[in-house]
């Protein structure tokens, strides 16, 4: 196994009196690491200072073996990195093909035609190559995330942050975001969060469930189906004895926990444990009040 | 209060980003700054202030009664354009420093290689090689219209053609420094129209010809103290050094010096 390229070690963030990381341990090696949590859990934080662009308030973190506090190596990791934010922000006025390259500038692409060339390349890798000279004013919410997605891409960065980046994309751009994404994992570092268990499973060999600003679970996608083995049932009504139940487009009722009267066991997804995961640790948090 | 003021404090700096030092790159200022020049020749605001200050100016010679030959009406476009111009750099340049404020992309400029300082220097040479180069073509225009005509000649030399672009850069310098510390967009009308009705303008003149006794080397003076100034101010938005401080402190002492020596006894 290859050396970790993000490394954070027992690393504490707090915004006033809200605790957003707190003594979080995590590190990613090449290849693509999924966080998965509930609103609030901390993963934007955590690629925040993945992406050197918060400090911590206690602990250590590494990336690509540098330490971003540190001003030197805090720009040899920049000039290695890809950034793509939960919010990005994007001057409107320009067109697309304008601001990615005026970012592909700031990236220290000074070279005319070779910068022009990147920027060509990184919007036709995300379906953009018919739209790269309209405003990004009048380009759609999920156009924009593309916009965001190929700035992010722009010099095959080393390491690739990505927050949320398939938030408002069409089930087409997700799949191509996928191709995108794994085409450039192999000795890449990507990093990204997501609340689509789909995308996790269909992308990532690991997976780190965050929850109150700490590492839940840390393994492969089966082995986060694994949690809930044996725990997933599908029945005719609904039970009061499930800690999580819906109701399924074929009218039966899916069951996460305690099996209820005359239900079946069923094979557990990767949401199953997710939600069995976190669920469990809210219920004990309800209990326990 | 205090409390709330505290917190947003405490917030500010535990949610501040850690900038990229050194120095910014000159082929990516270079690079920006031709973006940033484009964009502002082409913002509605200095169109419409340059067209606005055209109209102006054909309107009140049209009082006049007319009777203009070639190089008068020239002058008489080229001085509307001017004010134009002037009223417009103030307004675009403001924009264009605001423009990452007001678009929220701290955060992915912040993850890049560039220091913040590359923007900021972008603004400046956007502003050189639009504004300030468009108002040096102005002025050649005028030149040669006041050369052409005998009456006109007289009070046209070096020195008033040197002011103009000077002051297109320094009101643009303005225009970028309260773009970088004040996050609106009333920020540029409101230095306009603070520098015309308390009569800041008509105190201390940007443009002023040989013929009305002005010091020149102190007006020339005032004029590099005022860009200073206000370059060192948009600067020590970006990183908020001592020296950057000192050096717009230093500016505005010269600048209040030479503006009050530079007027001729007994006043203009």
């Amino acid at each position: 196994m290859s050396a970790p390229t993000v490394e954070i070690t027992d690393v504490r963030k707090d915004f006033g009196r809200t605790k957003a990381l707190a003594g979080l341990s995590f590190d990613a090696p090449a290849g693509i690491t999924g966080l998965l949590g509930p609103n609030g859990a901390g993963k934007t934080t955590l690629l925040r200072m993945a992406a050197t662009v918060l400090a911590p308030d206690a602990g250590q973190i590494r990336l690509l073996g540098w330490d971003p506090s540190i001003s030197d190596e805090r720009l040899a990791i920049r000039r290695r990195l890809g950034y793509m934010p939960q919010e990005p922000g994007f001057h409107r006025s320009f067109t697309a093909f304008e601001f990615v390259d005026y970012i592909a500038i700031l990236k220290e692409m000074t070279e005319r035609s070779s910068r022009h060339e990147e920027v060509r390349r990184v919007l036709t890798l995300v379906g953009l190559e018919g739209v790269m000279d309209r405003k990004i004013k009048a380009l759609s919410g999920g156009m924009r995330r593309r916009v965001a997605l190929a700035q992010a891409l722009l010099g095959d960065p080393e390491l690739l942050i990505l927050d949320e980046p398939t938030a408002g994309l069409d089930p087409e751009q997700r799949l191509r975001f996928r191709e995108i994404v794994s085409e450039r994992a192999g000795d890449r570092t990507v990093v990204l969060s997501t609340h689509q268990t789909e995308d996790v499973a269909a992308l990532c060999p690991r997976v780190v469930v965050m929850l109150d600003g700490a590492a839940l679970f840390d393994g492969t996608p089966n082995e986060l189906s694994d949690v809930a083995t044996g725990r997933v049932w599908l029945a005719s009504e609904r039970s009061p004895q499930a800690r999580l139940s819906w109701r399924t487009p074929d009218g039966t009722h899916r069951h996460i926990g305690d099996a209820p009267d005359g239900a079946d066991l069923v094979p557990p997804t990767l949401e199953d444990g997710y939600l069995l995961l976190v669920g469990e640790r809210a219920f004990g948090q309800d209990e326990a009040a | 209060m205090a409390t709330s003021l505290r917190t947003a404090l405490t917030d500010a700096r535990a949610s501040a980003i850690p900038h990229t030092q050194g120095h910014p790159s000159a082929p990516g200022v270079w690079a920006l700054g031709r973006i940033e020049a484009r964009r502002m020749l082409l913002h509605p605001s200095f169109l419409i202030a340059t067209a606005f200050g055209l109209f102006l100016i054909r309107g009140l010679a049209g009082t006049m009664g007319g009777g203009f030959d070639l190089a008068e009406t020239l002058a008489w476009l080229v001085g509307g354009a001017l004010i134009g111009v002037f009223v417009g750099t103030v307004l675009t340049a403001n924009v264009a420093a605001l423009r990452q404020h007001r678009d929220h992309t701290q955060e992915l400029f912040g993850a890049l290689p560039a220091p913040p300082e590359s923007r900021t220097a972008s603004v400046f040479v956007g502003l050189l090689l639009g504004p300030v180069a468009f108002s040096v073509v102005l002025t050649v225009m005028a030149s040669w219209a006041f050369r052409i005509n005998d009456d006109m000649a007289a009070s046209m030399d070096l020195f008033l053609a040197v002011q103009v672009p000077l002051t297109v850069f320094a009101l643009g310098a303005i225009g970028i420094a309260v773009g970088r510390w004040v996050p609106t967009l009333l920020g540029g009308p409101v230095v306009i129209a603070l520098h015309v009705f308390t009569g800041v303008i008509w105190a201390v003149p940007w443009i002023q010809d040989t013929g009305s006794g002005i010091d020149r080397p102190r007006h020339m003076l005032y004029l590099v103290a005022a860009i200073t100034m206000w370059t060192a101010l948009a600067f020590a938005r970006d990183r908020r050094t001592p020296v950057r401080f000192a050096i717009a402190a230093a500016a505005f002492v010269l600048g209040v010096v030479m503006a009050i020596q530079q007027a001729p006894l007994g006043g203009y």
